[in-house]
């Protein structure tokens, strides 16, 4: 079987099921090599499993973790100390409240942690509102496709509170704003950047200003239920039914 | 320059014999000699038919010094079953639906056929196919390899295929947990 050539081998690989590819980069140097030469595993396309989810609360305390009695080691270690290493490192876990997640990293206020890792960076300060959209309140996502590349991104959307969309600002306003400022955190530049972006929809889509918006009722959520990063693109639903991309 | 016309008229005379035979001989890497249909030589192996086209088919067995005589038998008993066996509508409908060529199941023989080899028979027959450029059996001895990989942890893979782990311990843990769901049954 040392003989086999490599062409070979990368036709029987292409054969098999991800578990037994999986199983294949474990046998030798070169066999991973082929299994990865191929891109055979797709790691966007594998089978995910819950062994365990946070929970966050209200309450002013670190989310809790749960997991299945049985499952994993990985798990285990993230079950074990919770979030309290944040603590070690002088965060204060008391408002360590999840504001997103993405692809096993957990985005808390100015701070993201991988708890399998227990690995956690601060976020430098966020940049000041750009110009006409001052006053305006953020609610952050974070985004990660380690198939893609080591880096997660956070991204801060400008949002209007219920509360505040009486006199505050102008009614008149539309909204999503054409072009729409948005602030992006890379942690490959380590830098908060400003991204323009544009309305994809032309003249016929239904035009929303912000004095519409006031018959929505539900505040704009700033839990991360309405935002969803999905192969390298995300998708946020704004109040009145956008979809920002 | 009478001589030279007339040997050239032979070997002229040799050529148009060789090209009326309906097989060819095919000579392994241990002297033996096997007998194969042309036809189904030049249907089922890149090489074999380029060589054929070529003219480089030699009436008293064909060097393939690549190939051992067990392979060889193997490919020729193969050649000859193929050309025996009344292709499936499956495999005559696939063939035409697709360009990329997608793997087709293996026939119920060619199964047997395969299923009835050593190990070191099909390695060797899988290199075979590959060096005469045996598309079909290729995809049948393929398959029945990767049927030999399935649902076997790495451990046992490498006792199958008789392979030295050259991994340290801490890059087989680190392997185990890249894709840890792949070593759990839950």
């Amino acid at each position: 079987m040392d003989s086999l050539p490599g062409d070979v081998l990368g036709d029987v690989l292409a054969l098999l099921p991800p578990r037994s590819l999986a199983a294949c980069r474990g046998v030798c140097k070169a066999w991973r090599a082929a299994v990865d030469a191929g891109g055979l595993l797709r790691s966007d396309l594998l089978p995910l499993s819950v062994r365990g989810f946070f929970v966050g609360t209200d309450m002013p305390s670190c989310p809790f973790f749960f997991r299945r009695p049985s499952s994993s080691s990985t798990a285990r270690k993230i079950a074990g100390a919770a979030l309290d290493y944040l603590q070690d490192m002088g965060y204060d876990q008391d408002i360590a409240m999840i504001r997103g997640y993405c692809n096993g990293l957990l985005l808390l206020d100015q701070c993201v942690v991988n708890p399998a890792t227990r690995r956690w960076a601060r976020l430098p300060p966020y940049p000041p509102s750009p110009e006409k959209m001052e006053g305006f309140h953020y609610k952050e996502c974070i985004a990660f496709e380690p198939a893609v590349s080591p880096h997660y991104r956070v991204v801060r959307l400008p949002y209007v509170p219920i509360s505040e969309l009486e006199g505050k600002f102008d009614g008149g306003i539309e909204w999503p704003m054409d072009p729409f400022v948005i602030q992006v955190f890379s942690s490959g530049s380590q830098r908060w950047e400003h991204r323009l972006l544009v309305r994809e929809q032309g003249e016929a889509a239904a035009r929303c200003t912000l004095g519409d918006m006031r018959q929505f009722y539900s505040p704009y959520s700033v839990s991360c239920d309405d935002a969803v990063f999905w192969h390298e693109a995300l998708y946020v639903k704004c109040m009145n039914g956008f979809l920002i991309r | 320059m009478e001589v030279d016309k007339g040997k050239g008229e032979a070997e002229e005379t040799r050529k148009v014999a060789e090209a009326d035979r309906d097989t060819v001989t095919l000579k392994s890497s241990d002297g033996k000699l096997f007998e194969v249909s042309k036809e189904a030589a030049a249907r089922l192996s890149t090489v074999l038919a380029g060589m054929i086209a070529g003219g480089s088919i030699d009436d008293n067995g064909t060097d393939l010094k690549q190939i051992g005589s067990e392979a060889l038998e193997n490919v020729v008993d193969y050649c000859n079953k193929h050309a025996n066996s009344i292709p499936s509508a499956a495999l005559i409908s696939s063939s035409i639906s697709f360009n990329t060529a997608p793997f087709k199941e293996p026939e119920e023989w060619e199964r047997k056929f395969v299923d009835r080899l050593s190990h070191d028979a099909l390695f060797d027959l899988v290199e075979a196919a590959n060096f005469l450029g045996m598309e079909r059996l290729l995809d049948v001895t393929c398959h029945k390899i990767s049927e030999m990989m399935k649902g076997k942890s790495p451990d046992q893979i490498r006792e199958v295929f008789n392979i030295k782990n050259d991994y340290t311990k801490e890059e087989l843990e680190e392997i185990r947990q890249e894709l840890a769901w792949a070593f759990y049954d839950d």
